[in-house]
């Protein structure tokens, strides 16, 4: 076997590869399924793209809201679900991405969809380059208290430069985003809709290629094994801050859909139980799966939203649930649906 | 034949105690070695002193004539040095192919790629392939590793080290805790190794190591009492006295 | 020439800073103990205070006794705290950390909403005990009497469980349970005991703390997280799992927490946490804490 490693090219090769498995070789631990295919993937994105066609009004709103929360959950699962790594910060990057919206519609006129999204990535990459490198000196618990305070940091900044953030009362006044041209606002909802569903869905798509990437995997291996990564020879710290700023960098376009959605930010959206309840999301929903924590995102909102209406006590009910999921549903509701196909098929 | 590894009076103390008091040892291209001696010998100190977990108090590493003393873990594999474990270290969670595709992921320079599926690497899913048909855990590849036999957790172990195409293969007590049929399974596939690859073993299963080993060396006290073919070694009366209990 | 009115005045925030001090060494006690003994960062440990704070207001409500209520709180609490550690955090120990941390947090979002629906939204508050509810004369300055109970009771407290931790034999268990699980295990010590004493007595402590704290800080929503991300800076500036050093973490936090308010108040809370920040970055063992493995 003393061969030396063929060129790139090679490895990437036509033709097709008796050598991989069927089976896919997991990144949801103790679960064997099939080689997911795409189908339902793009029934779904169907059906979302005919939902405002059929509906609009306060369903259309939920759901638009589901995909926002959809997408910070997404971001902090390659983070937590995938890296393995227990961040309870999440909500700064949350935070920096609405009220840096904000902040460029409100304050300062700028509602185009480009430069925002621009800015916020930058801004977000940037701080998630500097917050990843300080916190990933650490493991474990101080990792998840480090975490914690610099996105009170975050939170700090944002109750009390009142100049700037508004304070406690918040910033209001965040204008619909306007796309290309002057004038073409995605302002009804919608539009507004239509818009948040294609970053979801093009966000989506870049993070299925990362987590089924090689890169995506060699974040498994490191969650599994840290340790044994580096006798493999794998520079583990770069995989970690990678994988941090890209979560940081999608978190932070969650925030920007967010802001856009609400009209409004405020320091409740970054304090520390707002990372809490997207660890929520994404534990519910079943970490390192991807979709898992959208479908905890909808189920955290749904809940929220049809309870509401019956009770005032959702959190009660829903925190119950939590609770009985981190007891005895290791894997989410992801991990319900696995075992249950697992079982028929 | 070339000379791929050798040992100058290698050392070992921690603090007053001295593990390994200056060990000469010269290891051929292509040699099967056994290092054998009692518990607390300092084998597997030797072992940490080669692959770069540990620093030598003194003396020299030389890999074909290279001094790499006291290089760490990530280079020692980049110079070709590849090792297994006395206690399991696997991706217990994930299944047999996967620990074995991580490591040779990395090894063809392919871990960071980010967009096309890992299903596309088929050269490294080749070579992966090849690596567990070869150690019999082919059959096993979908089964989640903390599901496999001790055995085959140790056997798992020789895949990942041999994932990296190393010139020189440590190997810590590779039958340790298996049963007979396991250890025969293991000498058989052990024998079948590529005829190029330098095999150091540390063993204590004499069978192993009588049917393997080219040559072997005795350690004692942290120094070598006998080193040489199989039958110099049963013959010599000093490992007779010390080790092998006659 | 410094008057007298700005000597008052920093005596004065001197005597808050330590009252306040006093109060979250209360609370960040048991907090430390919970994660020393455990390994535990308990989430819940707010709720515990909020449950114990909502119980006294009630207690002296019904009863007007404040004193009554003192003694109601930490039992009704520390029962649920037995509860919660036995029937939710007994199971996971096998688990990895994060669970368990994660499981507190699910709790405290539950207690936070059973004591909106019990208590409402209102903010409350509950009045300074007689003979403590007026103004004293200290060192020429006239000073609301009720924080000096603070004071008063927080030192107390202090002094016995410092007592406690070195002078008895639970305390030398404790102290070795932290120091090293397995090997007071191994001297035939009952961990599973012990944990489950740490717990309870933590919570039953913070909800002491919330009704001492009742007539200073108040009851509002949110006062749950609120009061543990300060406990949280405390534990670890001063040291996981330390007593010591959540006693004068106590103090420095609540000493600069005050001025900071007072001298820097734009900045004071962005600095506590970037404080915080820094001590898990540089020392993560804290002021008092034994240095990792």
């Amino acid at each position: 076997m003393a061969q030396s490693p063929s060129s790139p090219a090679a490895d990437e090769s036509q033709g097709p590869s008796g050598a991989a498995p069927a089976r896919d070789p997991l990144s949801l631990p103790g679960l064997a399924h099939k080689r997911a295919s795409d189908i339902p993937y793009a029934v779904a994105f169907l059906a979302l793209l005919v939902f405002p066609f059929v509906t609009t009004g306060y369903p259309l709103t939920v759901l638009t809201e589901i995909l926002v929360f959809g997408l910070f959950a997404m971001s902090l699962d390659v983070i937590l679900g995938y890296t393995g790594l227990p961040s309870f910060g999440h909500a700064a990057f949350f935070g920096l991405g609405a009220y840096g919206t904000a902040v460029l519609s409100a304050k300062l006129g700028i509602s185009n969809l480009g430069i925002s999204l621009l800015a916020i990535v930058g801004l977000t990459v940037v701080a998630a380059a500097v917050l990843g490198w300080l916190a990933i000196r650490t493991a474990g618990v101080y990792f998840l208290m480090l975490t914690l305070a610099f996105s009170q940091m975050i939170f700090a900044a944002a109750q009390k430069w009142t100049p700037l953030t508004g304070g406690s009362n918040g910033l209001p006044g965040v204008r619909r985003p306007t796309l290309f041209v002057p004038g073409l606002v995605a302002a009804d909802p919608r539009a507004f809709y239509l818009l948040v569903l294609a970053v979801f869905a093009s966000s989506f798509f870049l993070l299925h290629r990362l987590v089924t990437s090689p890169f995506g995997r060699s974040l498994i291996g490191i969650r599994e094994n840290e340790v044994r990564m580096r006798a493999m020879g794998y520079n583990v710290k770069a995989y970690k801050l990678t994988a941090f700023v890209i979560g940081g960098a999608f978190g932070g376009i969650a925030g920007l859909l967010y802001a856009y959605f609400n009209n409004f930010v405020s320091p409740s959206d970054v304090y520390w139980t707002a990372s809490g309840t997207v660890l929520l999301m994404v534990l519910i929903g079943g970490a390192g799966t991807l979709v898992g924590p959208v479908l905890g995102a909808a189920f955290f909102l749904l809940l929220q939203n049809a309870l509401s209406s019956l009770t005032e006590r959702w959190p009660i009910i829903l925190g119950a649930v939590f609770v009985i999921f981190i007891m005895f549903v290791r894997n989410g509701l992801v991990g319900i649906w696995t075992q249950v196909s697992a079982r028929r098929g | 034949m070339a000379e791929i590894l050798r040992l100058e009076q290698l050392a070992k103390h921690f603090s007053s105690l001295q593990v390994l008091k200056g060990i000469n040892l010269s290891v051929e291209a292509g040699e099967r070695r056994a290092i054998i001696g009692p518990n607390g010998a300092g084998k597997t100190t030797l072992f940490n002193l080669i692959s770069g977990e540990l620093q030598p108090t003194s003396g020299r590493v030389l890999v074909e004539g290279r001094d790499v003393t006291g290089k760490p873990p990530n280079q020692m594999w980049a110079a070709g040095l590849s090792r297994t474990f006395q206690k399991n270290n696997l991706f217990f969670q994930l299944t047999t192919y996967e620990n074995v595709r991580l490591a040779m992921q990395a090894h063809r320079g392919y871990a960071h790629r980010w967009f096309r599926s890992w299903r596309s690497l088929h050269g490294v899913n080749d070579q992966t392939r090849d690596i567990l048909v070869r150690l019999e855990l082919w059959g096993r590849r979908d089964d989640v590793v903390k599901n496999l036999s001790y055995g085959e957790q140790r056997q798992l172990e020789v895949a990942i080290a041999l994932a990296a195409n190393p010139k020189l293969l440590l190997l810590d007590e590779p039958t340790a805790g298996m049963s007979p049929a396991e250890t025969a399974r293991t000498i058989e596939m052990l024998a079948a190794l590529p005829k190029e690859l330098t095999v150091l073993i540390i063993e204590h299963d004499m069978d192993a190591v009588f049917s393997l080993a080219d040559r072997i060396a005795v350690l004692n006290y942290g120094e070598v009492l006998a080193d040489g073919t199989p039958d110099d070694v049963k013959r010599d009366p000093k490992v007779q006295e010390v080790y092998l209990g006659v | 020439m410094i008057s007298a009115a700005t000597l008052d005045f920093v005596f004065s925030q001197v005597l808050n800073g330590v009252a306040y001090g006093l109060l979250i060494f209360l609370l960040a006690a048991g907090l430390t103990l919970i994660f020393g003994m455990m390994d535990v960062v308990n989430l819940a440990h707010g709720s515990f205070y909020m449950v114990g704070a909502y119980i006294g207001l009630s207690t002296v409500r019904l009863t007007h006794n404040f004193w009554l209520a003192l003694i109601v709180a930490p039992i009704v609490v520390g029962s649920l705290g037995l509860i919660v550690e036995g029937s939710l955090l007994r199971p996971l120990y096998r688990r990895i950390q994060l669970d368990q941390v994660i499981l507190t947090f699910g709790l405290a979002y539950m207690v936070s909403d059973i004591v909106k629906w019990i208590w409402g939204a209102d903010i409350q508050s509950i009045d300074p005990p007689p003979p403590f509810d007026g103004a004293a004369k200290v060192l020429g300055t006239v000073y609301p009497s009720y924080r000096l109970f603070v004071i008063g009771v927080g030192t107390l407290i202090a002094i016995l469980l410092w007592g406690i931790q070195q002078r008895t034999r639970i305390g030398s268990v404790i102290r070795a349970g932290v120091a090293d699980k397995e090997m007071a295990s191994g001297l035939g010590v009952n961990v599973a005991a012990m944990f489950t004493g740490v717990f309870v007595f933590g919570a039953a402590l913070a909800a002491f703390s919330g009704v001492v704290a009742g007539p200073i800080l108040g009851l509002y929503q949110g006062m749950d997280s609120d009061t543990l991300i300060i406990a949280l800076i405390v534990v670890v500036v001063g040291g996981l799992g330390t007593l010591t050093g959540a006693f004068w973490g106590g103090l420095l936090i609540g000493l600069a927490d005050t001025f900071g308010k007072v001298l820097i108040p734009e900045f004071s809370l962005f600095l506590t946490f970037a404080v915080m920040a820094a001590v898990l970055l540089v020392r993560p063992s804290g002021l008092f804490g034994r240095k990792l493995a």
